[in-house]
């Protein structure tokens, strides 16, 4: 233990002297380490701009774009029945679903906005039109220039609507002026509301300027949506940052949401007899495989899958709901349920075509259609009961689903490429996707990636100059103090201790140039920034807030290449110092220039 | 003499306000239905003169191919030369676009524009109006019909109000007037869902082709944004057999050969 100790303190002394020696060294050749430091300084200082600009960019797109457009996890409904539209039709559910398998969640917030023209005194142009709940975090974090957002909810003649100040002046319209928006509702119709301008906001971004906002219950009206429904829900994280965390909750969602089958208790009636009944749709067109899963299961009485088949307005019965209303085979069938958002019943007319015996796990009283009779009525207004089947049920993969789930995609381009491959394809229904913000914009992430790795490269161009520095410095060095480490070898100084001597040297002079080199990176970042640059519409001005160049420097980056050049440092000036140290002490005395 | 024309005058007491009683807008909706009831296989040639103030003038040229058996349609676009070769097919319930430049297809709605034009590809399915919309109704619960005359020829025109049955209808209100002898549409206000006049349309130069009246000339008016409107000129329309083989994917392909 005694020796433990001695051996320690025998180091901690041997250190302090070598760090003594190394420091007196650096200040005896002060110019020539003065020019290595400030080589090393420049290439800190062009580290730390170039990781801020690009952790900026990212800040930008990530936290003050993307998250107001579609959160870090988003969930959308492609709905296509006689048009297409993203619409949630039951969004209390699907925020239900949502809340119970999504961890760490801030919000979830249902998606009112729709894109348009608007037309001001003279003008155009676009607008995407936010609709803004009355308890957004936007009241607390928008600082309007003129106006109160509040506004928005007085009673006037126009509700009221909140504009980036450039877009106005774009549009010719100040404060109280009226402007239209036109736009189409998520059934198509044309709309075209005016709105009165309440507010305006400070311009700080090109992209952000086409923003407007307006209330998001006015605009679901004018939207023509009913109070469940929505575009989409956005879901905010408590942990934006981490991607890896994030998709891994968009793939837990993706499995949660797995649909049941597309179901209504309705009431369906022949003549004065009526019944109520679980009605479910089969999905006749959509490959051969499936007819002959349904011809397996049903066990016909009366007529065949084949009538369903050709006459769309068709009805298959079980017989003891035959049996309840008297129906037979041609006998005309009223079918009526109360949609989710509505008390107006929804009433369709068929036409029995078969009669079948009870299938095991569905209800005894149980009816099936075709499935282009549920694009008729079924996906616009979905029940307010809805039948439900165990995914268990014989021939449950005939029945259409209430929805279809997309595939997640890993990034942007998976992403398009799924999307333009369903473009191709013709299909009706539902179909639901799962998105996070770091597959939608991977684009970005792939920008902030090459960015850092032209400032790395040019960087290394930079280091590979200071290495030649630091080598040739240090040869120098040992060169001219030969002699010095021959005496000091002869006095009893160890290799270890000589070889230490040089390398504390080098990696003091780097530590002291990345300090240096990280303050100049915060000043120049500070001067730019404080620069006003207007660039109006030049694509450019994404990469400014305010008019002003955004940095957004991150503790992870500058520790990361100040530990990168110091030791990057620390190998150089090792192999270099290995050579001083490795000299003979004889030979060191007897050296002369 | 005396008795026959008191007899008269007494039957057109009884009679008149029967015979010059308005037409019920339902009716009205089946007479135009009629009329533009489409019957048979039709080729056209269509040239859309866009004007807007912001964008200048742009003029699309197509033609337009229609197989009555089962709906089928098929636009292929002639000029400008950017749009040249691309097609709109829609064969069942399944509508593609074409695009030369990159020979693929593409499923599309029926709210997909047409060549960059204001018209979808919707306006060209033949939904019945009767199916689309009902008469409007005024506060008394009265159909909103009434006698005008129209233009400098004062025309004597219906004008009545109707409002649309479902909701994938583009304008859910429209204003229209019809001549009261043919009830041809002269003239039509269509307004969006909020209530705003978004259009006012003329259609002129009716020509009766194979016992139909087909409008040749209809001008679209953007009452949202002045300035801006379309001048749809119909010609070369023939109500002959259209060869199956055109409304095949194939067919659009090989134009582009």
């Amino acid at each position: 233990m005694t020796r433990i100790l001695r051996f320690f303190s025998s180091r901690i002394r041997s250190t302090r002297m070598t760090s003594k020696i190394a420091f007196r060294n650096l200040m005896r050749q002060f110019r020539r380490n003065v020019l290595l430091s400030a080589g090393i300084a420049v290439g800190m200082c062009i580290l730390v701009i170039t990781a801020s600009f690009t952790s900026g960019l990212t800040d930008i797109i990530f936290n003050k774009i993307l998250v107001y457009m579609s959160g870090h996890i988003k969930v959308v409904m492609d709905e296509y029945t006689t048009r297409r539209s993203d619409v949630i039709r039951d969004t209390a559910r699907f925020t239900r679903i949502i809340m119970d398998n999504v961890d760490g969640i801030k919000s979830v917030d249902p998606q009112i906005s729709t894109f348009g023209r608007i037309v001001g005194n003279g003008k155009t142009g676009m607008v995407a039109l936010v609709g803004v709940a009355k308890d957004a975090d936007f009241y607390k974090d928008t600082q309007l220039e003129s106006g109160s957002p509040r506004d928005m909810y007085k009673p006037d003649v126009f509700p009221g609507i909140l504009m980036y100040k450039n877009a106005a002046k774009d549009l010719n319209v100040g404060m109280n002026d009226t402007v239209t928006v036109r736009f189409q509702t998520v059934y198509g119709q044309a709309q075209a509301p005016k709105f009165k301008i309440v507010g305006l906001i400070p311009s700080s971004n090109m992209f952000m300027d086409v923003a407007a906002f307006v209330d998001q219950e006015t605009l679901r009206g004018l939207l023509n949506l009913k109070p469940n429904e929505s575009l989409a829900l956005q879901i905010v994280t408590k942990y934006p940052g981490d991607a890896q965390k994030v998709i891994a909750q968009a793939d837990k969602l993706q499995k949660a949401l797995a649909p049941g089958a597309a179901g209504v208790k309705a009431t369906l009636s022949a003549g004065s007899r009526q019944a109520n009944a679980d009605v479910f749709a089969l999905r006749l067109e959509t490959s051969t495989s499936i007819l002959g899963l349904v011809k397996n299961n049903l066990t016909f009485l009366k007529g065949k899958i084949a009538d369903l088949r050709q006459q769309k307005d068709g009805i298959i019965l079980t017989q003891p709901l035959a049996d309840s209303i008297g129906a037979t085979i041609g006998t005309r069938i009223g079918y009526r349920y109360v949609p989710l958002d509505s008390a107006d019943p929804v009433d369709q007319q068929f036409v029995v075509t078969g009669i079948v015996k009870p299938v095991s796990q569905f209800a005894e009283a149980t009816a099936f259609v075709h499935e282009e009779a549920f694009y008729k009525t079924y996906f616009w207004n979905i029940p307010r009961t809805p039948a439900v089947v165990s995914p268990d049920a014989p021939f449950f993969n005939a029945l259409l689903p209430e929805w279809e789930q997309l595939e997640r995609s890993p990034n942007t381009d998976a992403a398009t490429k799924k999307m333009r491959a369903l473009n191709r394809e013709a299909w009706k229904g539902a179909r639901v996707d799962v998105q996070t913000m770091f597959e939608n914009a991977s684009v970005v992430i792939d920008l902030q990636r090459g960015l850092n790795m032209v400032s790395v490269i040019a960087v290394l161009v930079l280091f590979f100059v200071i290495l030649i520095g630091v080598v040739n410095t240090m040869r120098m060095s040992i060169r001219e103090r030969t002699r010095e480490i021959g005496t000091n070898r002869a006095i009893g100084m160890q290799r270890n201790d000589v070889r230490a001597v040089f390398v504390l040297e080098i990696v003091f002079l780097a530590v002291f140039a990345c300090v240096v080199g990280t303050a100049l990176g915060f000043g120049f970042m500070s001067l730019l920034g404080s620069l006003t640059i207007d660039l109006k519409d030049n694509p450019f001005s994404m990469f400014f807030v305010n008019k002003h160049l955004y940095f957004y420097p991150t503790a992870g980056a500058i520790i990361g290449n100040f530990v990168i050049i110091v030791f990057v440092s620390f190998i150089i000036a090792f192999f270099t110092a290995r050579r001083a140290a490795k000299l003979r002490v004889a030979d060191a005395l007897r050296h002369h220039e | 003499m005396i008795r026959r024309a008191i007899g008269t005058a007494l039957g057109l007491l009884v009679l008149g306000p029967a015979l010059w009683a308005l037409p019920t807008v339902q009716q009205v909706i089946e007479y135009i239905d009629t009329n533009y009831d489409v019957r048979s296989d039709v080729t056209a040639q269509a040239k859309i003169t866009t004007r807007d103030p912001d964008q200048g003038t742009q003029i699309i040229q197509s033609v337009y191919y229609r197989r009555d058996r089962d709906d089928s349609f098929l636009i292929v676009m002639a000029d400008p030369e950017t749009e040249r070769g691309n097609g709109y097919l829609r064969v069942g319930d399944n509508m593609w676009l074409y695009r030369r430049t990159t020979r693929t297809f593409t499923h599309i709605g029926r709210d997909e524009k047409i060549g960059g034009s204001n018209a979808s590809a919707g306006d060209f399915e033949t939904r019945k109006f009767k199916d689309l919309y009902k008469p409007a109704l005024d506060s008394a619960g009265k159909e909103i019909i009434s006698e005008q005359t129209i233009g400098g020829a004062k025309i004597p025109v219906y004008r009545f109000e109707v409002t649309a049955k479902v909701n994938d209808v583009k304008f859910p209100r429209l204003v229209m007037w019809v001549t009261r002898d043919k009830f041809l549409e002269l003239k039509r206000e269509s307004y969006a869902f909020s209530g705003t006049l978004m259009e006012t349309d003329l259609f002129t130069n009716y020509k009766e082709i194979e016992g139909r009246y087909i409008p040749l000339l209809q001008k679209f008016t953007d009452e949202v944004e002045k300035g801006k409107t379309s001048l749809l000129e119909i010609s070369g329309v023939s109500f002959a057999k259209v060869d199956d083989y055109k409304f095949d994917k194939s067919y659009l392909e090989s134009l582009s050969k």
